[in-house]
């Protein structure tokens, strides 16, 4: 048990270790090597399935996340290395670097504990070590993003605190495993999945709490939006489901549903209106959350369909974004009308763009139409017949809109002038996170999940 | 029977300095409110904590007044300008505030008679939770910056408060969220250097 204990905490040990490179001038590579064996070690603990309900709970859910956020973290370590290569190594490069590793070790701690109101703390603790990645620009549009990250979040964390408090109060332990054993349906869990919507669901981006989303995604450094999008807020719907499991009964699950659900539809109809295709890929992360959030709810083969959708997710929206910070760096603008014809110009930019939006919007064959696809049968088997066919019109819109516009930079007949070459290793961090998006469904069909 | 008597005095106070904090439309005597609001906090900390014979909670307590008190005013007050009287809030009359946070609080007060007092029978947790709601009164109806940040620190403080009046949380529980909470403030101060008001940028709608 020992060994289990040491071999978990090192996972997020290690990157609140890495930021020490502050004080080194080979910062960048230690953070990189540091990364990859983070990596490594996520690799070990779900290929060798690890279970452990003791200080840390570590099970079917979190194993693949866990890597999916440690994955992140390494790709977007190489990605920043070219991405913000003109600020070499300066001080504000260097606790850029910093405040990112303390980033991915609050998240991966947060999967990790079996405390809830340590949970809490983890998750409370990304968005002060997040908030200062999004200014490294320094622009007013990046510091008022961030300040509406760090007030809107906090404020609706600390709502989720009281969720936790009134937990404490009706089971005595804050110990998840401890919790979930004993889960009942009471008007304490009631009140206490309420809160919990209202505080975690604004970090995931349930509507209509999480305003801060688009802001912050479409500010963010690329590397960052990336990290963001990919592992932070299935991070926060985790700790959701968490408490959905302690507390869910049918009308906390009534709840979940209309909440999912609107968070979808609403992502879906604002999608095609989006001009800055950095937002348009931050509405459709609140759409996945939003799916991925009724599958977790609607339980049985759902559940696993959802884990494969967020683990695909993760790989494909930072693809995305990394695309995206390629196709900005290249062209100087984030206006989809402005961006035409990248295949001629940037043909592999142009090719992890069109995939990553495939991807994104769950197709075949990615993980994430597996996931979808399980959470649709799910759903069906559990009778939930409307809400498929609601579930189904978001999907088909945000389908049909992702991909006209990341078809329309990548073949469209505008021209747009190159006015900077993007450095190989960024464009190779996309490839390899949409490589890693595609075999993901493998992860499914192989029975490692 | 006068525990409960001190308790809830203490509460009220905690309230009423809610209420002063609201009405203020400048800045630095709404810090100096929230700086009160949270001395009181400590006081109460220290009266469950001599009560239960917990001296976690006085150190908590201690904490509260280290942190709260002096530590978070002292930042906030550094990055203010020279002259404060600069700093106040254009948009908002105080007749607006007055109704609305009294409004504020009756409904917060009903929400916990109606839902959570059958549960829980600890009347003072109401004090709590219109706290909290509150804060989040000040930060949604407010536009400067530093009104945000202390918004943020009456509905933490208000959080403190409903966990000490209805159920302690274990202390390195409520070390770690103090500590948290100072993170978050420690990094709204950083920002908050960069820019005072907060308007509508047309990028950022959509």
């Amino acid at each position: 048990m020992i060994y289990i204990n040491v071999l978990v905490a090192l996972i997020f040990i290690l990157p609140a270790t890495l930021s020490l490179s502050y004080f080194f001038r080979v910062f960048r590579s230690i953070n990189v090597t540091g990364s990859f064996f983070t990596v490594i070690l996520a690799v070990v603990v779900l290929l060798f399935r690890i279970h452990s309900s003791g200080l840390f709970l570590i099970d079917y859910l979190n194993r693949p996340l866990i890597l999916a956020s440690a994955s992140v973290f390494f790709l977007s370590s190489v990605f920043g290395i070219g991405y913000h290569h003109r600020l070499g190594e300066s001080r504000n490069m260097r606790l850029h670097y910093a405040m990112m590793d303390l980033f991915a070790s609050a998240i991966i701690f947060s999967l990790e504990i079996n405390n809830l109101g340590l949970l809490w703390i983890g998750i409370e603790l990304t968005t002060a070590s997040s908030s200062l990645l999004l200014v490294i620009e320094r622009g007013k549009l990046q510091i008022e993003a961030a300040w509406r990250y760090t007030i809107i979040v906090s404020a609706g964390l600390s709502i989720a605190l009281v969720s936790v408090i009134i937990l404490f109060f009706a089971y005595g332990t804050l110990t998840i495993s401890t919790m979930i054993a004993d889960a009942r349906v009471s008007e304490f869990g009631e009140i206490a999945a309420v809160a919990a919507v209202v505080g975690f669901g604004t970090k995931v981006g349930i509507f209509p709490f999480g305003t801060w989303l688009p802001d912050a995604h479409s500010q963010a450094p690329s590397e960052i939006s990336a990290m963001f999008s990919g592992i932070l807020l299935p991070v926060a719907l985790y700790a959701l489901y968490r408490i959905y499991q302690i507390t869910g009964g049918s009308s906390v699950m009534s709840l979940y549903l209309i909440f999912g659900l609107l968070t979808v539809l609403v992502a879906a109809i604002l999608i095609p209106s989006q001009r800055d295709y950095k937002r348009m890929f931050a509405y459709s992360s609140m759409e996945n959350m939003g799916i991925a959030f009724i599958g977790l709810i609607t339980g049985g083969i759902a559940v696993y369909g959802a884990i494969l959708l967020l683990f695909s997710h993760a790989f494909g929206k930072a693809g995305a974004f990394y695309s995206s910070g390629n196709v900005l760096e290249a062209c100087g603008t984030k206006e989809i009308n402005r961006v035409g014809d990248l295949r001629d110009s940037m043909p592999t930019t142009a090719a992890t763009l069109t995939l990553s939006g495939l991807c994104v919007t769950g197709t075949p064959p990615f993980g994430t139409f597996v996931g979808e696809f399980l959470i649709i049968i799910g759903m069906v088997s559990a009778g939930l017949y409307l809400e498929v066919v609601f579930l189904t019109i978001a999907i088909v819109i945000s389908f049909a809109s992702v991909n006209y516009f990341t078809t329309a930079m990548a073949f469209g007949i505008e021209k747009t002038r190159i006015v900077k070459d993007v450095s190989a290793s960024q464009k190779s961090v996309a490839l390899v996170s949409v490589a890693v998006a595609l075999l993901s469904s493998l992860i499914y069909f192989l029975g490692v999940m | 029977m006068i525990a409960v008597e001190i308790e809830g005095i203490l509460s009220v106070l905690m309230i009423i300095s809610a209420l002063s904090v609201q009405m203020r439309i400048f800045i630095n005597p709404m810090l100096d409110s929230v700086i009160v609001q949270s001395f009181i906090l400590a006081a109460i900390a220290v009266f469950v904590g001599v009560y239960e014979a917990s001296y976690m909670l006085i150190f908590l307590a201690v904490l509260i007044v280290l942190l709260r008190g002096f530590l978070i005013s002292f930042l906030l007050k550094k990055k203010m300008p020279a002259d404060p009287s600069t700093l106040r809030e254009d948009y908002i009359t105080t007749a607006t505030v007055i109704v609305s946070s009294i409004f504020v609080f009756i409904i917060s007060l009903f929400i916990y008679r109606v839902l959570l007092f059958p549960l829980i029978g600890h009347p003072l947790g109401s004090i709590g939770l219109s706290l909290i709601a509150q804060g989040i009164l000040l930060i949604v109806t407010r536009k400067n910056s530093f009104a945000h940040v202390i918004g943020y620190i009456e509905e933490e403080n208000g959080i403190v408060l409903l966990s000490l009046l209805v159920v302690p949380l274990p202390l390195l529980i409520e070390i770690s969220a103090l500590l948290d909470v100072f993170g978050i403030v420690l990094v709204s101060v950083i920002l908050v250097r960069e820019d005072i008001t907060h308007d509508i940028f047309e990028e950022l709608i959509g």
